[in-house]
């Protein structure tokens, strides 16, 4: 993920710095910027990041990527927000809320002032027709806003939404990164063009944030100017670019080389120990849990031989010489930024499993996420060896887990991955995982004694008692080796020029607010 | 299809006919040893793996160890010993290339046999069905076999053969032709050789030099197209040392480690480059330029 | 030669067509669904379903591959990406100039490497040790060239930039999708040379087993040529080596190194995945790699198909330009 900003407010400032990278070899362009500054012109405004992937889609309601979330989020604000650095939910474009006692109705009180890039003032209608857009089933996040029953806007500063049933995690949802975004009319209206303006908001924006989307050339990279018209804090950024660079190994030399200004997610743990002078590192907790989920249909059938293998899986062995100190075994199914055990998870020892018999087995990770994976499986491998199992591993395509449940006994014996769950809400993560038919329940594992304790918890208002019901559910699968739960891994930033202020959150994963930054 | 014959042209270097070559030539020193090298890496890639020091895969060490007289390449990302994983590699990367010449050489050999010796309607079909294969974007489409079979090493063999046999289709064809127009087996078959005889006692014999110089010439090619493979993850799973793979992965080490990631490839140039020398060996050595 | 061009038309359509039977076969294996692919991996599987509909992936084999030939050859249409969520006939054209610029440098690198080379162990004596350049160079694999290109030539020495197509974020992007021309044309030339030095390391690496292999057979098809008749005439008028082969040689050699020239699109096409991905140049090759990372074998099929015209194409004209080049040579 790579972000290129360059200031060009002033014509001369762009002349100098094409001439410094005409004259030098382009690979130092990006110090000779900085140089340039020093020497008394506009200070360096401008914020050069990466991407490792293209947006495929710019439009809220159909992105349901992570790696280009903080661009979206520059550009496009939801009611509600996790605070900075937490899980607390705060007021967005809402200042305030209420919820009725019987958790169907929750009224909005839209914050004043609120623009969108185009200038227009944004009130409850627009609210209401973005909510409208989403659910429509057209978009491929809808279900974020499937239990809504009707919307009203009785003022231009009320918004009021009523459920079918009860959502204690709605407001969570709301502030997922993938939760429902405001659009403007310009987007909505304008460019509608009997799609719902999907085409047009597939590259081109109309959103409330400090950023507006100036350019998106699909496969190179993306532009964002500052929002003249932002109604918050003005971000002391006055451009960010980002551009396509998909190995990780590129974006490390170009940030060592000061043609990036960050490196968002996925530099390598192994090298952060030892990184060149004037790079420096930026860790964050997030809500992706490193975790083995176990297939229970072909070769580990036996709870004995799951046991067995959560022996050869303990972090303990292996946590430091895969992320050093950026990660902390895991404490239960859950991300530690989520939910805290009752009691600490029991792992089993490998002489009390010595003699039961475990073919060789394959662990699978998906392509996307090799970077790290590839390191903990080879890591596994070995520890795994150490207790008398003998395992490969290999890189799935990112869309094949969600097709192991078709032929188990041809799917890998142990998936790894670090998945996002949708928000910080406990049930976001046991209904994405655990549970029976879980949309990432790749293997099909079901525990009805589990499913139960979580179908109450979901309908459990009290949020104390909520949590218990989670906890003690994952603690009825940990134990009984379905899913396996390894490390809380940080995210890394890694970044040169004294940045500072990345707004990071564990809610949203792999990338830094851009409104926030500064230098 | 009907393609010209100008459509298609040979898919490697181009391999003279040596029909009219006698076998008498000098046999250079350095041509010895440059086949003799390749018989080494032959029994390197067979054996290789019993001499390394230690297990390819188990941690032996800390990790991104320079090289150093306890580990002469080094140890990788998690404390693997890369010298042994290295030795491990050639054998993945040389057996497989192996096999695919073979296969290349046998299929393409019996249907080249075909289309030369009965000509007619049998030709034709053989021969557009090679020229088919021969102008396909042959590396692209295996990546795309691969991609869809799902990576691994015998999947890659699979794609990479499909599409290797076509050439030796056509050196072959064009040797039986050129072997069946001489006088000699003119002459055995005027004095009512059966076609079976025709083909075992001269024109088969006939069209095997020219075959070795080719399969030698490729198997630099094989390899190098093993490696692409590898390298693009379509080979065999972790930890499976391959050269290409090793390379690939750790690329983001490059400024740190720079022997993780140019060492296996550095290996992968020495092994096509004995290849290659060896090549050119064989077909002065059967060709007596 | 219309005759000639016909048959060259024929054979494209018929190789396209087997080319799309044989990934559309291929398609069916795969072990991911792209209705899920397309929808990411949170959504409930009511909206997968939908999304399966939608892509006509409920239908009939038959059926299927009937749309995609109705789409592909009546439409253009290549079908739509699962990564990009876009028509992968737009994604290639939005991805194919900065590979076209590439492989332009390229085929250029590799056309003086190869006359280099070539004539190089032809005249100078002391130039024997070339050989052993043309098998090195034979030998290496292309991502070795490019890691040590990266590593010397930006990372230590930093001669070259190494990644990307210029160090600049607001490149003009059009109207060719050259960099280099727009620049140009933008009246920018500080920009276009920034475009050329980023589009060096790439355009060597990629050049390089091109201009050896094109070297070798120039080199060998010259020799042939020196031992003809007419060439030791023209020695005999008293004309230097270099002359007899400017004015004689060069020409009647040229078919065998334009045949490989035309062979070695078709590795270039392969080596392009590598040269993009270690450079990080946006092109067809990353475009493809990154689909190969995602299972989206519709874009993947895309590339293959457009390529694979594309170097029948090349092959056609390399044999026009035999043609041109040595009369002898008939269609």
């Amino acid at each position: 993920m790579t972000k290129r900003l360059l200031g060009r407010s002033l014509l001369a400032a762009v002349l100098i710095t094409e001439l410094v990278a005409g004259c030098t070899a382009g690979g130092t362009s990006g110090t000779q910027t900085g140089t340039t500054n020093s020497t008394g012109a506009a200070p360096d405004t401008s914020l050069k990041t990466a991407l490792q992937t293209d947006i495929a889609t710019f439009d809220p309601d159909n992105n349901f990527e992570v790696a280009g979330l903080g661009a979206i989020l520059a550009v496009y604000q939801g009611l509600v927000a996790y605070g900075p650095g937490t899980t607390k939910i705060q007021g967005l474009l809402a200042k305030s809320w209420t919820v009725s006692p019987d958790g169907l109705t929750y009224t909005f009180t839209l914050r004043d002032g609120v623009k969108f890039g185009s200038g227009k003032s944004m009130t409850s209608a627009d609210v209401k027709a973005s909510f409208e857009r989403r659910m429509s089933s057209k978009f491929v996040l809808n279900y974020f806003l499937a239990g809504v029953a009707s919307m009203q806007t009785p003022a231009p500063n009320l918004f009021v939404v009523k459920l079918k049933s009860p959502e204690p995690g709605l407001l969570d949802s709301f502030c997922s990164p993938w939760g429902p975004k405001i659009v403007g009319p310009d987007g909505l209206g304008t460019h509608k063009a009997g799609d719902q303006s999907a085409a047009w908001l597939t590259d081109h924006a109309d959103g409330t944030g400090p950023f507006l989307l100036s350019s998106f050339v699909r496969g190179q990279g993306y532009k964002f100017d500052r929002n003249p018209n932002y109604w918050g804090e003005k971000p002391a950024m006055s451009s960010v670019s980002a551009k396509i660079v998909p190995d990780i190994g590129q974006q490390v030399l170009q940030v060592q080389n000061g043609d990036l200004d960050l490196v968002q997610h996925g530099y390598p743990f192994t090298q952060l120990a030892s990184l060149p002078a004037g790079l420096q590192v930026e860790a964050y907790d997030d809500l992706g849990l490193e975790m083995a989920f176990i297939n229970p249909t072909r070769n580990l059938k036996s709870a004995a031989q799951r046991t067995k293998v959560k022996a050869g899986l303990n972090p303990a062995g292996w946590i430091n010489d895969a992320f050093g100190k950026y990660a902390t075994p895991a404490k239960s199914l859950y991300p530690s930024a989520m939910l805290t055990p009752a009691k600490p998870y029991q792992w089993p020892t490998a002489s009390s499993v010595a003699d039961v018999a475990v073919p060789p087995l394959e662990i699978g990770y998906a392509a996307g996420e090799a970077g790290v994976q590839q390191r903990v499986a080879d890591l596994l491998i070995s520890q795994l060896g150490s207790v008398g199992i003998k395992a490969t591993a290999r890189s799935l395509s990112d869309a094949e887990p969600s097709n192991f449940a078709k032929n188990l006994n041809k799917a890998p014996d142990i998936f790894l991955a670090q998945n996002n769950p949708d928000s910080a809400d406990p049930g976001s993560q046991a209904g994405l995982f655990y549970t029976t038919g879980g949309g990432l329940n790749i293997f099909g594992y079901s525990n009805p004694a589990a499913d139960k304790l979580f179908a109450t918890a979901n309908a459990t208002v009290d949020i104390g008692k909520r949590n218990a019901l989670y906890d003690q559910g994952a603690q009825l699968i940990f134990d009984d080796g379905g899913f396996v739960p390894l490390a809380d891994v940080k995210d890394v930033i890694v970044h040169r020029g004294g940045l500072k202020n990345f707004g990071t959150k564990p809610g949203v994963p792999w990338n830094v607010d851009f409104g926030t930054i500064t230098r | 299809m009907t393609l010209p014959a100008g459509a298609v042209k040979l898919a490697r270097r181009p391999v003279p006919s040596l029909v009219r070559s006698s076998h008498s030539g000098r046999v250079r020193w350095g041509d010895r040893i440059a086949l003799g090298a390749l018989l080494l890496v032959t029994l390197l890639a067979a054996f290789g793996p019993l001499l390394a020091p230690d297990d390819p895969n188990a941690r032996v060490g800390a990790a991104f160890q320079a090289p150093s007289a306890g580990h002469l390449f080094g140890t990788d990302d998690i404390g693997r010993d890369v010298f042994t994983r290295v030795l491990s590699g050639i054998a993945l990367t040389w057996l497989p290339g192996l096999t695919i010449i073979a296969g290349g050489v046998i299929v393409g050999g019996i249907v080249g046999l075909l289309s030369g010796a009965f000509g007619g309607w049998i030709d034709t079909v053989l021969q557009r069905l090679t020229d088919l294969f021969l102008v396909l974007p042959a590396t692209l489409i295996a990546i795309a076999v691969v991609a869809a079979l799902g990576p691994g090493l015998v999947n890659s063999v699979v794609a990479v053969s499909v599409f290797w046999w076509p050439w030796y289709s056509r050196i072959m064809r064009g040797e039986i032709k050129t072997l069946a127009a001489r006088p000699h087996v003119e002459a055995a078959r005027l004095a009512g050789a059966s076609r079976l005889r025709l083909l075992t006692r001269y024109l088969l014999p006939g069209a095997v030099p020219a075959m070795v110089v080719a399969a030698t010439l490729d198997v630099a090619n094989v390899v190098l197209v093993l490696a692409l493979f590898s390298f693009l993850g379509l080979g065999a799973p972790a930890p499976s040392p391959e050269l290409g793979a090793m390379s690939a992965r750790s690329l983001e080490s490059l400024t740190t480690a720079w022997w993780l990631p140019i060492v296996p490839a550095v290996v992968i140039f020495l092994l096509a480059f004995a290849a290659n020398v060896a090549g050119d060996g064989v077909r002065r050595m059967l060709q007596s330029v | 030669m219309k005759r000639f061009l016909l048959l060259r038309l024929a054979g494209l359509v018929g190789v396209l067509v087997v080319m799309t039977a044989v990934v559309f076969v291929l398609r069916q294996l795969l072990p991911a669904d792209p209705a899920r692919a397309a929808v990411g991996p949170n959504a409930p599987e009511s909206v997968v379903a939908a999304k399966r509909v939608e892509l006509g992936l409920d239908q009939p084999l038959y059926l299927q591959f009937g749309r995609y030939l109705d789409h592909l050859f009546l439409h253009g249409d290549l079908g739509q990406s699962s990564r990009t969520s876009r028509p992968v006939g737009g994604d290639i054209i939005g991805a194919l100039p900065a590979s076209l610029e590439l492989v332009v440098a390229a085929v250029l690198v590799a056309i003086v490497i190869g006359l280099v080379l070539a004539l190089g162990e032809l005249l100078l004596p002391w130039a024997k040790p070339i050989r052993w350049i043309l098998l090195a160079g034979a030998s290496a694999p292309i991502f070795l060239t490019g890691l040590l290109g990266l590593l010397l030539l930006w990372f230590k020495w930093h001669l070259l930039p190494g990644g990307g197509r210029s160090g600049l974020a607001d490149a003009p992007t059009g109207p060719t999708g050259f960099l280099t021309v727009d620049s140009l044309l933008a009246g920018r030339p500080l920009l276009a040379w920034d475009a050329v030095q980023h589009l060096a390391l790439p355009a060597l690496t990629l050049g390089l087993p091109m201009g050896v292999a094109v070297g070798r057979a120039l080199w060998s098809s010259l020799l042939g040529t020196m031992r003809q008749d007419y060439v030791r005439t023209a020695r005999s008028k008293g004309l230097t080596e270099g002359q007899v082969v400017r004015r004689h040689a060069l020409r009647n050699s040229a078919a065998a190194p334009l045949s490989m020239a035309g062979l070695q699109i078709g590795l270039i096409l392969a080596n392009l995945l590598i040269v993009e991905r270690i450079f990080a140049w946006p092109g067809i090759g990353l475009y493809t790699v990154q689909s190969l990372g995602t299972d989206d074998l519709t874009a993947v099929l895309g590339v293959a198909l457009v390529t694979g015209a594309a170097y029948i194409v090349i092959n056609a004209l390399v044999d026009l330009a035999q043609a041109v080049a040595d009369p002898r040579v008939s269609l």
